[in-house]
């Protein structure tokens, strides 16, 4: 399942809010090891100041963060213009009304592995095809992101192959790409097909509050 | 700019028919114009902008742009809404698009608020999309509607990419119509970092401290900040800090 936090609302969800913190910690700090600011055991970086959209795949007790993602529109402050610019050439920078950038994609290492027959693990498919979702709900084209190499192979399987705009360039212990993934019914059922989901992974309650903000 | 145009939305020719007009109406600066072209080829009840956080001009009320009848615009202002209109309130915290079917009907203030919008002709259905710009300025661009239900929600489906296009388009046309150039200070690191701890409270001093350099140091990186944001003294830079956003703790 997964739940839709508006930033501005993070006070009324502290407890799945830290669990979302800790797990990027423990992902891109010591898994990855980019160079992220880690306090207390939670990653916190600016853009968690620019009342982004989260996503958060929790357990079905709805108590336990498995998973997360961070999005923000391109026109605003985002990571690609205001960290990895470097990635892109100054004429290519991504602006769109319909391009909104996911950062901070993590999935709790332990639930990985995906179910017998299927491409990806659950909570994986889950946080994609919900960024999909929203980006229908929100008319979107594209989501782009900084990929690392095996997240682009993770799309690839699924048959939703990231458009790769920049060269390959290392951050941390991985390779990195800027790609944008397409936001469409199509790219939605193939995730779906390669993680077995049925259905909506939003939780409709949810989806009318955080649509009236 | 040449990846953004790699895959166009369902209903491209509307959408590229309407922003060649637009771009047409929009070098003579009217931007009530371009509102009407929009609102003409979508078959949109009213549209309407207000641009926030733009420096001076939007110091006492947003900047407003809409199609709607000045009896509901007075009425408005009257009644002070302003501080009571959800969309006001919600939009600016979201990126999602914000259906005001979706706010809460419970409180008669904002079913109140509503039933006379109806009234006063504004429509029955509402979209408002929040867009947040280069400089920390943002925008709310509302459309409303005269539909059932039923049609609302695949009228949504269809255009809600449009809709996206189009708030961007005015956001822009906007900032350029006001000629607002959002001031780029291009503070350095350290310097938002020492305007950051004179936001807090501290002496020169004391932030010498807290960042390990000396109180020279300090006095050096103040004075290019006055410089930089054409401030009369530290007290001054700290206020437009606050309100072009720039004061977040160091990381």
């Amino acid at each position: 399942m997964i739940l839709l936090i508006n930033g501005s609302e993070k006070e009324r969800y502290p407890h799945l809010m830290s669990g979302m913190h800790r797990l990027r910690a423990e992902i891109f700090h010591s898994r990855l090891g980019w160079d992220v600011s880690v306090e207390n055991g939670l990653e916190i970086d600016q853009f968690d100041d620019e009342n982004p959209l989260y996503l958060l795949a929790v357990d079905p007790t709805g108590t336990r963060v498995r998973g997360t993602v961070r999005l923000l529109p391109t026109t605003g402050p985002n990571m690609l213009r205001d960290v990895f610019h470097h990635l892109v050439p100054e004429d290519e920078m991504i602006e769109s009304a319909t391009i909104w950038e996911c950062s901070r994609f993590a999935v709790d290492p332990s639930i990985e592995a995906p179910k017998d027959g299927y491409l990806i693990s659950e909570a994986t498919g889950e946080l994609m095809a919900a960024v999909i979702e929203v980006g229908l709900l929100a008319g979107l084209t594209e989501v782009m992101g900084v990929f690392d190499a095996r997240f682009v192979r993770i799309l690839r399987a699924a048959g939703t192959p990231p458009l790769l705009v920049s060269k390959p360039q290392r951050i941390g212990s991985c390779l990195t790409y800027v790609g944008l993934f397409e936001v469409s019914e199509q790219s939605l059922h193939s995730i779906q097909a390669a993680c077995g989901l049925k259905g909506s992974v939003l939780e409709s309650n949810n989806v009318s509050r955080v649509f009236a903000a | 700019m040449n990846i953004i145009k790699l895959r166009t939305g369902a209903t491209e020719d509307k959408l590229s028919e309407v922003l060649d007009r637009v771009e047409k109406i929009r070098r003579n600066g009217d931007l009530l114009a371009v509102l009407k072209e929009s609102q003409e080829k979508y078959g949109v009840k009213h549209i309407s902008y207000a641009g926030f956080n733009m420096g001076d001009l939007t110091l006492v009320e947003p900047i407003s742009v809409w199609t709607y009848k000045p009896e509901w615009i007075d009425h408005y202002r009257q009644k002070g809404y302003l501080n009571v209109d959800p969309v006001v309130k919600a939009v600016p915290k979201s990126i999602l698009p914000v259906d005001w079917n979706q706010f809460d009907m419970k409180d008669p203030h904002i079913r109140r608020f509503f039933a006379e919008a109806r009234e006063a002709g504004v429509g029955n259905q509402g979209l408002s999309i929040p867009v947040r710009g280069r400089s920390g300025e943002f925008s709310i661009f509302s459309l409303t509607f005269e539909e059932s239900e039923k049609d609302w929600q695949e009228y949504k489906r269809q255009f809600m990419r449009d809709f996206q296009v189009l708030a961007v388009f005015f956001h822009q046309s906007a900032l350029q119509a006001f000629a607002i150039e959002p001031p780029n200070f291009n503070l350095s690191t350290r310097e938002l970092e020492v305007l950051y701890w004179a936001a807090c409270g501290k002496t020169s001093e004391e932030t010498a401290v807290i960042l390990g350099i000396t109180k020279r140091g300090v006095r050096f990186h103040c004075a290019n900040i006055l410089t930089k944001m054409n401030a009369m003294n530290i007290a001054h830079a700290v206020a437009k800090g606050i309100y072009y956003n720039l004061l977040n703790p160091p990381r």
